[in-house]
């Protein structure tokens, strides 16, 4: 397995549409749910850190039903170009 | 996206580098603490003794350093397990190439750059070692404006040079009588300077997609402390002909007790550092990050005053020192005075939805 934050930066390569922090705790669930940092906090410090970094972007912002400020980020051209030191999965 | 959310996303990222530059500072705070501690340490015997020629003192100095650095490790590894990101994402990331990356720039920072700091600390003096190490953000900020297209404005170049002249202002002249090997000392901590800068772009590339505490507590401590403690000291004892009295050094140590508890404490600052440095690098940038840290030597001076009170330790500094630390603090505030001028750290397209 891959060091969490990684696996998350991959997570957003291969979904290949923004995605959200809701849809990436539901697609690394089975891979990291089981581990103390699994948190949805611990997610979006780490989106917000690869956004910092302009490794993602967002690409859609709006508030959710639950009035929850609600981001969707996909890869920058400097995201892609780094995929190349993330291990390929399978 | 609405006016409103885009308020909220801007709100957002503004905290985020705000709390990057806090963090920035508390790693300036705790270097600070650390170099004073490990000063002090550095006079205790076995790390100190009148007979002790040059090459000694460096050994004992890279003895300090591997002790510091593996007990900085147990230190960051307490606080990694506590946060989820111990042992297990420790294995993860070493079987990574960004991991083995992040290993050249520990071993760039620890062994090499944070061993040359401490025998400037041994050879003339925590403050003057720290003062002369505040040029690293100019390197810094160069390297990552050719790699990273960080984009630093006038205001902020002008703070960054404000502190490099503060800090040389402070280890202009050098105290009375304590240290005859001085400039020798000012040279290692030139070096240092250089290879830490170098340390903050090879991990600031690397830690772009890994978590900041992670690799501190693999590669900068633990690792960087093997590879001082295994390599450099029997290099340095090889070279200097004083074979392995390193490893006799560090024996006698232990079994003084003392000068081993006080490297640890100073650890604690050490860890800190790292971590906060570390992290700062990638919320706040290189550049910012790195002129946030260099106030390492304005707390170095506060720190020294105040164990002085306490009568712990004895500490002089010159006149110049103080004003350098003013011109230190003044550089400080016009590197962060601005935090909206963090949100887009670097170059490049940044597409935000509309």
């Amino acid at each position: 397995m891959l060091p969490f934050k990684m696996r998350l930066y991959q997570f957003i390569g291969e979904a290949g549409k923004p995605v959200d922090a809701d849809y990436i705790m539901k697609g690394l669930k089975d891979e990291y749910g089981a581990e103390r940092q699994f948190t949805r906090k611990r997610i979006e410090y780490y989106l917000d850190s690869l956004a910092s970094v302009v490794m993602i972007k967002e690409k859609d912002v709006y508030f959710n039903e639950d009035g929850e400020l609600t981001i969707a980020y996909e890869l920058t051209q400097l995201g892609k170009d780094r995929l190349k030191y993330v291990p390929q999965i399978g | 996206m609405n006016m409103n959310a885009r308020d909220a996303l801007e709100k957002k990222r503004l905290k985020f580098a705000k709390v990057g530059i806090i963090i920035g500072l508390g790693a300036g705070v705790a270097y600070g603490f650390q170099g004073i501690v490990l000063g002090e340490a550095g006079t205790l015997s076995p790390f100190a003794d009148p007979s002790y020629g040059l090459w000694l003192i460096c050994v004992a100095s890279l003895v300090t350093s591997g002790l510091h650095e593996i007990f900085a490790g147990v230190w960051a590894l307490v606080f990694n397990q506590a946060r989820g990101t111990g042992l297990r994402e420790y294995g993860r990331l070493l079987k990574t190439k960004m991991g083995w990356m992040l290993m050249g720039g520990a071993l760039v920072g620890g062994p090499l750059a944070a061993s040359a700091y401490l025998i400037a600390i041994n050879l003339c003096g925590p403050t003057y070692a720290a003062a002369i190490t505040a040029f690293f953000p100019v390197i810094g900020q160069v390297l990552s404006s050719i790699f990273f297209k960080e984009k630093i404005k006038g205001r902020a170049w002008m703070g960054i040079l404000l502190v490099v002249i503060g800090s040389l202002v402070v280890g202009f002249a050098p105290p009375e009588g304590v240290y005859p090997h001085f400039y020798v000392g000012i040279i290692f901590a030139v070096i240092s300077a250089v290879l830490w800068a170098v340390e903050g772009i090879i991990v600031t590339y690397a830690n772009d997609i890994v978590d900041a505490y992670v690799p501190v507590g693999v590669f900068r401590s633990f690792g960087a402390g093997i590879m001082d403690l295994l390599i450099l000291v029997p290099l340095c004892g090889a070279i200097g002909g004083v074979g392995l009295s390193g490893f006799g050094m560090i024996a006698d140590a232990f079994a003084a007790g003392w000068p081993v508890i006080l490297v640890a404490i100073a650890a604690i600052g050490g860890a800190f550092n790292y971590l906060a440095f570390y992290s700062a690098m990638s919320m706040t940038g290189v550049g910012r990050a790195m002129a946030l840290d260099v106030t390492y030597g304005v707390w170095s001076i506060l720190f020294g005053f105040a164990f002085q009170a306490l009568g712990l330790i004895e500490y002089s500094i010159t006149t110049m020192a103080v004003i350098g630390v003013i011109v230190i603090v003044a550089g400080t505030i016009l590197v962060i005075a601005n935090p909206k001028e963090l949100l887009q750290l670097r170059g490049g397209v940044q597409d935000v939805a509309v």
